[in-house]
């Protein structure tokens, strides 16, 4: 036990930085020896959450909370929290204040989303419970989601009708294959694209369902939770609602160039019959597709050309 | 009269002299290099033990306490652990480790440094063509600047140790609910507020007990003199400099 | 050389010099005698600029070491050796170690050099055995004469003795006064001593300066001390003589 004076007092120093880094750490819950990231959530009103307060994962301290800010001109507050790096939260998670700050128990929770979802990135923004509740967010939506489908369904046969009804009348062939082609390509792209939304749409709304049903069940939480996902799945619906309407606007242009042009396209424009219905579009798809097979040589000139494309 | 309200201006500016020229000479490391390191084992790592011993007792007792107080109101017991673990860090490790060190250290260097004025030792340095001050006072001052940081967070850990301990021991909540209550209101500034105040205190009692024993008259009794000097006034400007830096820091 | 010039000094209220001015010549051993109190460690702390004067200069080797930078001082110093009144020497260390000390911080020697200087040194004082030992395990004479090795050890160009032989018995004091010879004759040092022991004076002192009420009463070579008719001097002189009375000048008064 006969040490110099140097090792004592390096040792006392080395020791008293190590016991400063793991303590800090500790205390701000975070893992001693791995580091942590950055996630974001906007809430309308805090409870009176502040820096330090601890964040928990299904009841278990996972990080702490960094800032708690409040942004004057958004009327929200921003609170950015600290996640272990082990600890993955899936996409679709609700961030949410829990807890009585009276008893200064305030805690920021965090509700799973499906496990299947990939993990959100550090600095991402994870989703926190909305303003109005389930019923009036269907009641709202509600009607606005069947004009926004019935305007979808009515442009895409007012589309086809124009390009049924030229067909018909034999105007001026290679312009009408190239815009054919044009729907073809927004259709297909469309529909490959949105084929997992839709999916997951379907799931979602089979979810919905599933959490009705056991909304009336006596499990206290469920309610909770099943506004929570059926919140999700209508924040889903909007997206897929966006992306039919962007497909709409697609069709909307091309109608619009067929204004602009000149001869028979011209005319497409002012057309009364164009308004026709869904059914009525694919009568007169099967149509053309049927005079395309009886008079191919009516078409032959024109297929290298549709080939070069 | 004008002397005696004179006196503690010339106290003062005989003060900061003195420490100016002990920094102004803190390049001249080899002069005070092996005295640094002798001083940071005296004032350092030989006052670890009485520095845990305290601190230890603290944490405890400041734990008994509040779980006291708080016996019968409507608050959760991690609320034990949010008050003794602040408190610990932001003042008590601090100004516990100060006082004591006010007494063993500073009354040590008054002491030393005193005796070696009056057996004209200082003089010999002196006479030898050695900076007796920044041979004798550099060192220690930097010793403490130093080793009172460490020794703060020593005294965090045994103390909040200590808490923990009887917390556990004598049934008032368990070891999680301390760690949660004390982790519920963390602010990461604490300990650093902390470690400000022990490099403060350090400095100001290292520093009054070398002015006090550096400038010491007469034979023993002007020894005996200066060492309770250093050790009251240091106690004293440790108090003042705990309120002055809780006001402007927090 | 040194050259003290019109020096005055007070403390407070306590006028302890007052125009005070010597010159002490290279290679003698000058003697500042004078009663207790009368300012003999205060003349001689400003030699070396460990007190500084009112009024007047020190010149040491033409250099006034009252105005000068500190680190020029502290240069200056290293010329000299200080014997002082309690020996001085760090309680912390050992013999040893006391007289290493200044060879370990100006001297270039290394440690094998540096050990063999300090067992000459002691040697030289007729101390080779204490050298483990602290000062507080010494007695006052062999404290003296380890603080002397100590000051010799850089091989300094002046020594001042501050009552060296003060407190001593008569057997320590006589081998104290050898060795202030020694060195005088030996390494060809200036020497001032200051002492209140006549016997010592009379042993080894070329020149002698006698500071009574506040300035230097009397200054003149050591034999001269008894041709005079200076009532004060004579009875500083007589006293000491009358307590000493074995010494041989005392035995036969002119
Ligand atoms: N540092 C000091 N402060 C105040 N007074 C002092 C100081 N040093 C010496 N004195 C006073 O100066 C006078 C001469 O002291 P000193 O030179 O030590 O006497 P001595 O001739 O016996 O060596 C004494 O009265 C002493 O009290
Ligand atoms: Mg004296």
């Amino acid at each position: 036990m006969n040490y110099s004076n140097e090792v004592k007092v390096g040792l006392s120093i080395v020791l008293a930085v190590v016991v400063l880094i793991v303590g800090v750490r500790y205390f701000q819950d975070l893992p001693i020896f791995s580091s942590s990231y950055l996630l974001t959530a906007n809430f309308e009103n805090v409870s009176g959450l502040s820096a330090g307060n601890p964040v928990r994962l299904s009841g278990v301290n996972v990080g702490t909370v960094e800032s708690v800010q409040l942004q004057q001109d958004e009327e929200t507050v921003r609170v950015r929290f600290r996640v272990n790096e082990n600890v993955l939260i899936p996409e679709g998670s609700m961030a949410e204040v829990r807890g009585f700050s009276a008893l200064g128990g305030v805690r920021l929770g965090i509700r799973p989303g499906p496990s299947s979802n990939p993990p959100l990135q550090p600095g991402s923004i994870i989703n926190t419970p909305s303003g109005p509740g389930l019923l009036d967010q269907l009641t709202q939506q509600g009607p606005e989601m069947t004009s926004k489908v019935d305007s979808v369904l009515d442009n895409t046969s007012r589309a086809t009708g124009a390009l049924a009804n030229q067909m018909e009348e034999g105007g001026d062939l290679q312009q009408t294959l190239a815009s054919l082609r044009n729907v073809a390509t927004t259709l297909e792209s469309v529909s490959g694209g949105e084929e997992e939304t839709l999916r997951s749409a379907i799931q979602n709304l089979e979810t919905i369902t599933a959490d009705l049903q056991s909304f009336t069940s006596e499990n206290s939480d469920s309610l909770g939770v099943t506004v929570q996902r059926v919140n999700r799945n209508l924040t889903r619906l909007e997206q897929n609602l966006a992306n039919l309407e962007r497909t709409t606007a697609a069709l909307g242009s091309f109608a619009e160039k067929i204004n602009e042009g000149e001869g028979t396209l011209g005319r497409l424009a002012n057309d009364p019959s164009l308004y026709n219905n869904l059914d009525s579009t694919s009568v007169q798809m099967n149509r053309l597709l049927r005079d395309l097979q009886e008079n191919p040589q009516r078409y032959l000139e024109d297929m290298t050309l549709v080939r070069m494309f | 009269m004008t002397d005696r309200l004179l006196a503690p201006l010339h106290a003062i500016g005989t003060y900061f002299i003195l420490m100016g020229r002990a920094f102004a000479s803190v390049r001249e490391v080899r002069t005070y290099w092996s005295n640094f390191i002798t001083q940071m084992v005296r004032i350092g790592v030989e006052s670890i033990p009485i520095v845990a011993l305290a601190a230890a007792f603290t944490g405890a007792v400041l734990t008994v306490q509040t779980a006291y107080q708080l016996q019968t109101s409507f608050v959760p017991n991690t609320i034990i652990g949010s008050i003794v673990v602040p408190s610990m860090m932001l003042e008590l490790a601090a100004v516990i480790t100060a006082f004591i060190l006010a007494g063993r250290v500073g009354a040590r260097i008054a002491a030393e440094l005193g005796t070696m004025r009056v057996s004209e030792q200082i003089d010999a340095l002196e006479v030898m063509g050695l900076n007796s001050i920044s041979f004798l006072i550099l060192p220690r001052v930097l010793a403490g600047v130093v080793m009172f940081p460490a020794l703060y967070i020593f005294a965090c850990l045994i103390g909040i140790g200590g808490g923990l301990g009887i917390a556990e021991a004598a049934g008032l909540l368990s070891t999680t609910e301390f760690i949660e209550g004390a982790r519920q209101f963390y602010q990461p500034f604490d300990p650093y507020f902390g470690l400000i105040k022990s490099i403060t205190f350090g400095f100001i009692i290292t520093s009054i007990a070398c002015y006090k024993g550096y400038y010491t008259k007469g034979g023993a009794e002007g020894v005996g003199q200066s060492t309770t000097e250093a050790a009251v006034q240091s106690c004293v400007f440790v108090l003042l400099a705990d309120l002055a830096l809780a006001v402007l820091l927090l | 050389m040194i050259q003290i010039e019109h020096l005055h000094k007070s403390f407070g209220d306590l006028d302890v010099l007052e125009d005070v001015s010597l010159n002490i010549h290279e290679g003698e051993t000058l003697a500042i005698i004078g009663h207790s109190g009368s300012g003999k460690s205060v003349l001689m702390k400003h030699i070396v600029g460990l007190l500084s004067p009112d009024k007047g200069r020190v010149l040491v080797d033409d250099v006034d070491i009252c105005s000068v930078p500190y680190e020029r001082l502290r240069e200056v110093r290293k010329h000299f050796g200080v014997l002082f009144q309690g020996g001085a020497l760090f309680d912390s260390m050992t013999s040893e170690e006391n007289v290493a000390f200044p060879l370990e911080y100006f001297s270039s020697r290394s440690p094998a050099e540096i050990k063999a200087r300090v067992a000459e040194c002691l040697e030289l004082v007729r101390m080779p055995d204490v050298g483990p030992k602290k000062p507080a395990e010494l007695s006052g004479g062999m404290r003296k004469r380890v603080a002397l090795a100590r000051a010799i050890a850089l091989e300094p160009k002046y020594i001042l003795y501050d009552e060296p032989t003060s407190g001593l018995d008569p057997q320590t004091s006589n081998t104290i006064d050898e060795l202030i010879q020694q060195l005088a004759e030996e390494m060809n040092v200036t020497s001032v001593v200051v002492t209140h022991d006549m016997h010592s004076v009379f042993n080894i002192a070329d020149r002698a300066a006698f500071l009574y009420g506040k300035n230097l009463h009397w200054v003149g070579p050591i034999n001269a001390i008894h041709d005079r008719a200076d009532p004060v001097l004579d009875s500083f002189v007589t006293a000491s003589e009358y307590h000493v009375g074995t010494h041989p000048t005392a035995s036969s008064p002119s």
